[in-house]
């Protein structure tokens, strides 16, 4: 399928999946720089990309990691057409393409759609759930969006700049060394995910600090809205999870860069990654899982009209699943051999989570029985998640019981459990939260009918696509394999899953035309408060003004806005203040700093310690100036705030 | 009502005569009918969950749905229940306890059985990038990508890995465990019925993955003791040296026997090539014919991607042919 050339004599090779990924990355660019100059809107980009605002870095999240989810659900398809029928050869995706393909894949979805779209659900939300006019450190929130960017971008550019990482998203070593993976595409994989996750810490520690000084008056703990519950102890996990990969990151790096042997299969030892990896992994799996679960949580208290069934429980059900994560991590080595007491003790501890994520499920169930339940499409993804969740938990449960995984590991089976939780929860989470939010950031409203169209297709193609994998693994497929023999029987059920993949991306394709028709044609949100909201950012206009709340409220119970509209005069009360409001100025530095660690980072994938040092001095000289620079913050008067807002309107 | 669960019911029928097809629950082995059995019971308590809390699911959300009645009702405020939280709390903790029992017993019972090794019959397992290594330690054979074993009888098999982390897996005859690079793991395995089963790396191993695969021959146990012991002595068996013979095995020695033996009794460093000749697949891949042979040998790497073989173009048409010939007499 390769384009060959001979000119001079020498013969030019190129391989037509680069060609294709080169010229519509060139399209895109050029279609980029064509609307932006023709609708003069380089200053408004501008603006928006150095704005510390919490809305807009969290608009800016949704859609950078919107933009790879589709990437990453394109590799999906290529993934799902090579694997379609027996012995398929699909375009060039064998052997080693494909191990990129589903590397990148899985890669990009976990730490580049998935987190950031959770991450820019919880920008957008959370200050406003807690009457706070922004987070904590603007500045660096602004930061960790463009370290985020950053790593996504290396990881994603790598395809057509050398090859990407092929060791699958957990790159176990010794394959991801040097010696057997000698290509760039291992460098990608560890610098772009170094350099996201810092980002991602720094995010943790934003939201632990704003949702621990940030809250209005009388907004204690435990009145808090579910989403912010989940984000603070989601927080709390990033923080003691991320360490563990940037610790395993840096010696992969150190291994492929700088010639050491920690991880070695002869003079170090492998199992120490695996060890690392899942001490963060697991982890990893309930920071993308609760914030969904507070998502749902809010989304169905708000369309059943009714309060969280026993709310301290929720709480403490959200906190033990937190903690319980941190204990589990050997059942992903179950068959490495450390012996039967480990894997007893751990498949012990797996087991346990299902008892609060079952009080979870049945709180759920309880709050909408007595309620008045209305579906919108929010409320339809929160509802399809909880049978989708509910066999995502029941294989999670099975594949806990230590002796049967030794059946399941590694095979299509957990493929199957995994997207369960994935796509059933985090996935159907950000769909509800987007619908659900989606008013407050932009002040219309998405098509109620699309809306379900998107609904439903992603739905029952999803149970299409992921269904059949339970059984594939069952009957001997194992995973990351990128063909199978007639005879092993596989074939139907393969073509069922890529029929199902498609149903998805139909239903993807939907929702991306929703947003063009309901930003020409959607229904106005002139209230701020379109789905007769319980908390406290349906009190605000739609968008909010600069500063959120102009004056902060006072919070006397859980549902505060809900209480308002009850028992008083649908208002919130406020706090007198005096004096001006500081708010966060917009800085460039966050998108130099980023550029720098960009460019520096192709010095350590292709081996040039100039650019390296470049790198580090550049980084050095960055944090130098951010260190002089004092005038971050602005003050406005009261009125000011609202003439500005009026302005707008 | 009754017509309309016609086709849950032939769907339920047909998934369930369906499993009983899937390799991992139609077993031929203790050790896998054990995992079977903890699969079977685990499935059962999840399904009964899921049915109870899908119909509370279902019932909820049609009854308490917006209807025009409905539409002004504003539902009263409720803080929780006590007793209905300890039991959906309790009730969870004995079902998983029901799970517990087993599990742990079947652990520690798989990892007993591992240890108790006197008298067992061991096999050493060797993963290569994309190749299994079988050595009968006590008879000094050496096989690639298939392995003997005697049925009704425990076979202890050492895991070791030249190079990157694979896995072993048997489906039919028991979970899988990881070869690691500088270690040895110990799985005993037990076929109670003849048979060949498929072997598969289950753990992400490069650009091949897909294709290292091996076959199990399970034969009875007199059958194995001779088949053994004819192999133990070797294959010196020279067929009618016919003139293409010569030039077959001429060209074996000068191109391939520096990586491949071709005795069951010698070692080297790629795939030893004995009983090339009646295997059905050509490196676990393709169909073993002539024409597949002379592809093979030209050019490896379209078959198995990233193959450590090279290939060998320079070879003439003839002598193509004569190799093939030579090694399709390999028995």
């Amino acid at each position: 399928m390769d384009i060959k050339y001979t000119i001079f004599g020498r013969e030019f090779v190129f391989p037509s999946d680069i060609i294709a990924a080169d010229l519509s990355i060139l399209l895109m660019g050029i279609l980029a720089v064509f609307f932006l100059t023709r609708y003069r809107k380089w200053k408004y980009a501008w603006d928006w990309m150095t704005s510390t605002h919490h809305t807009k870095v969290g608009i800016m999240y949704l859609a950078a990691g919107g933009a790879f989810f589709l990437r990453a659900g394109l590799d999906a398809l290529i993934i799902r057409l090579q694997l379609a029928l027996p012995e398929n050869q699909f375009w060039v995706f064998q052997g080693e393409k494909y191990n990129q393909m589903m590397t990148t894949h899985g890669t990009t979805m976990i730490f580049f759609v998935a987190m950031p779209l959770l991450i820019g659900l919880m920008n957008v939300a959370v200050p406003l759930q807690i009457g706070a006019r922004d987070l904590a450190f603007p500045y660096v929130n602004l930061l960790s969006f463009w370290l985020f960017l950053t790593g996504g971008a290396l990881v994603n550019v790598s395809f057509v700049l050398g090859g990407s990482p092929s060791t699958g998203w957990t790159a176990y070593s010794p394959l991801s060394l040097d010696t057997f993976s000698p290509g760039p595409g291992l460098d990608y994989y560890t610098l772009g995910i170094q350099i996201a996750g810092i980002g991602t810490m720094l995010t943790a520690i934003n939201f632990l600090v704003t949702i621990i000084r940030k809250r209005a008056k009388g907004m204690t703990f435990m009145r808090m809205p579910l989403f912010t519950w989940s984000s603070f102890v989601t927080s709390i996990l990033i923080l003691f999870a991320f360490p563990a990969l940037t610790i395993a990151l840096l010696l992969l790096m150190m291994d492929r860069v700088y010639g050491t042997a920690f991880l070695s299969g002869t003079d170090g030892n492998p199992l120490i990654w695996q060890h690392l990896f899942w001490i963060f992994g697991h982890p990893e799996v309930y920071i993308l899982i609760l914030p969904a679960f507070g998502i749902f949580s809010d989304v169905i208290t708000t369309f059943s009209r009714k309060n969280l069934f026993a709310y301290g429980a929720m709480v403490f059900a959200l906190v033990l699943i937190g903690f319980l994560g941190f204990m589990v991590w050997i059942h992903h080595m179950f068959t490495v051999g450390l012996g039967p007491i480990s894997n007893a003790i751990f498949a012990l501890a797996t087991m346990s989570i299902a008892v609060p994520t079952g009080i979870k499920i049945f709180n759920w169930l309880f709050t909408i029985r007595g309620g008045v339940v209305r579906f919108k499409t929010a409320m339809l993804f929160s509802l399809a998640f909880i049978p989708t969740f509910l066999i995502g938990g029941a294989t999670g449960v099975m594949l806990s019981a230590a002796p049967a995984d030794y059946q399941y590991h590694d095979s299509y089976f957990v493929v199957g459990h995994f997207h369960y939780v994935i796509v059933g929860g985090t996935i159907l989470g950000i769909f509800a939260g987007v619908y659900y939010w989606w008013p407050k950031m932009f002040g219309f409203l998405l098509n109620e009918v699309l809306g379900r169209w998107h609904f439903w297709l992603f739905t029952i193609g999803f149970h299409v696509t992921f269904f059949p994998m339970h059984l594939m693994g069952l009957n001997g497929m194992p995973r990351r394999v990128y063909t199978y023999f007639e005879s092993d029987g596989l074939g139907s059920l393969n073509l069922i899953s890529t029929i199902g993949a498609f149903i998805m991306a139909a239903a993807v394709m939907i929702f991306l035309f929703n947003i063009y028709w309901s930003l020409r044609h959607g229904e106005k949100d002139t209230t701020g408060d379109p789905w007769d909201g319980r908390t406290l950012e349906w009190a605000l206009p739609s968008p909010p003004p600069d500063g959120n709340f102009i004056d902060r409220p006072v919070v006397t119970t859980i549902d505060q806005l809900w209480n308002e509209k009850r028992n008083g005069n649908g208002r919130l009360r406020t706090v007198k203040e005096d004096g001006p409001i500081y708010l966060s100025k917009p800085t460039a530095q966050p998108v130099f700093l980023s550029a720098i660690l960009f460019c520096s980072s192709f010095g350590f994938i292709f081996y040039q310690p100039l650019i390296q040092w470049a790198g580090v001095v550049g980084v050095v000289c960055m944090l130098i100036l951010r260190s002089f620079k004092d005038d971050s913050w602005k003050a406005y008067t009261r009125s000011e705030l609202r003439d500005e807002k009026e302005e707008k309107s | 009502m009754r017509h309309q669960l016609y086709p849950v019911f032939f769907l339920t029928v047909l998934l369930l005569s369906g499993c009983k097809s899937l390799q991992v629950l139609d077993t031929k082995g203790p050790v896998a009918k054990l995992q079977e059995n903890l699969i079977l019971l685990s499935t059962g308590i999840m399904l009964l969950v899921f049915i109870i809390v899908f119909s509370m699911f279902v019932i909820f959300t049609w009854k308490y749905r917006e209807t025009p009645q409905r539409r002004d009702i504003i539902p009263s405020y409720v803080k929780g229940n006590k007793k209905l939280e300890i039991a959906w709390t309790v009730i969870p903790i004995v079902l998983l306890l029901i799970l517990a029992v087993p599990t742990v017993q079947g652990t520690f019972s798989l990892a007993d059985s591992q240890k108790e090794q006197d008298g067992k019959m061991e096999i050493t397992v060797t993963g290569h990038q994309y190749w299994w290594e079988f050595e009968y330690n006590d008879q000094g054979v050496t096989l690639s990508n298939e392995v003997w074993i005697p049925v009704d009888t425990p076979v202890v098999f050492n895991l070791k890995s030249d190079d990157v982390i694979h896995s072993f897996w048997v489906p039919r005859l028991g979970g899988k465990k990881d070869l690691n690079p500088g270690g040895t793991n110990r799985l005993t395995l037990h076929a109670s019925e003849t048979g060949v089963y498929e072997g598969k790396c289950a753990e992400l191993c490069g650009a091949s993955h897909s294709l290292m695969r091996f076959k199990v021959h399970a034969v009875s146990k007199e059958r194995y003791d001779q088949w053994i012991s004819e192999k133990a002595e070797g294959t010196a068996r020279e067929t009618a040296a016919s003139d293409s013979y010569e030039k077959g095995k001429k060209l074996f020695t000068s191109n391939c026997l520096s990586c491949h033996a071709a005795d069951y009794t010698d070692k080297s460093e790629g795939p030893n090539l004995a009983g090339i000749g009646r295997k059905e697949m050509i490196a676990s891949v393709v169909p073993n014919n002539e024409q597949n042979m002379k592809k093979w040998i030209e050019d490896p790497k379209s078959f198995k991607p990233g193959a450590e073989m090279p290939g060998f173009k320079e070879l003439s048409d003839e002598e193509l042919e004569a190799l093939s010939n030579y090694l399709s007499q390999l028995e």
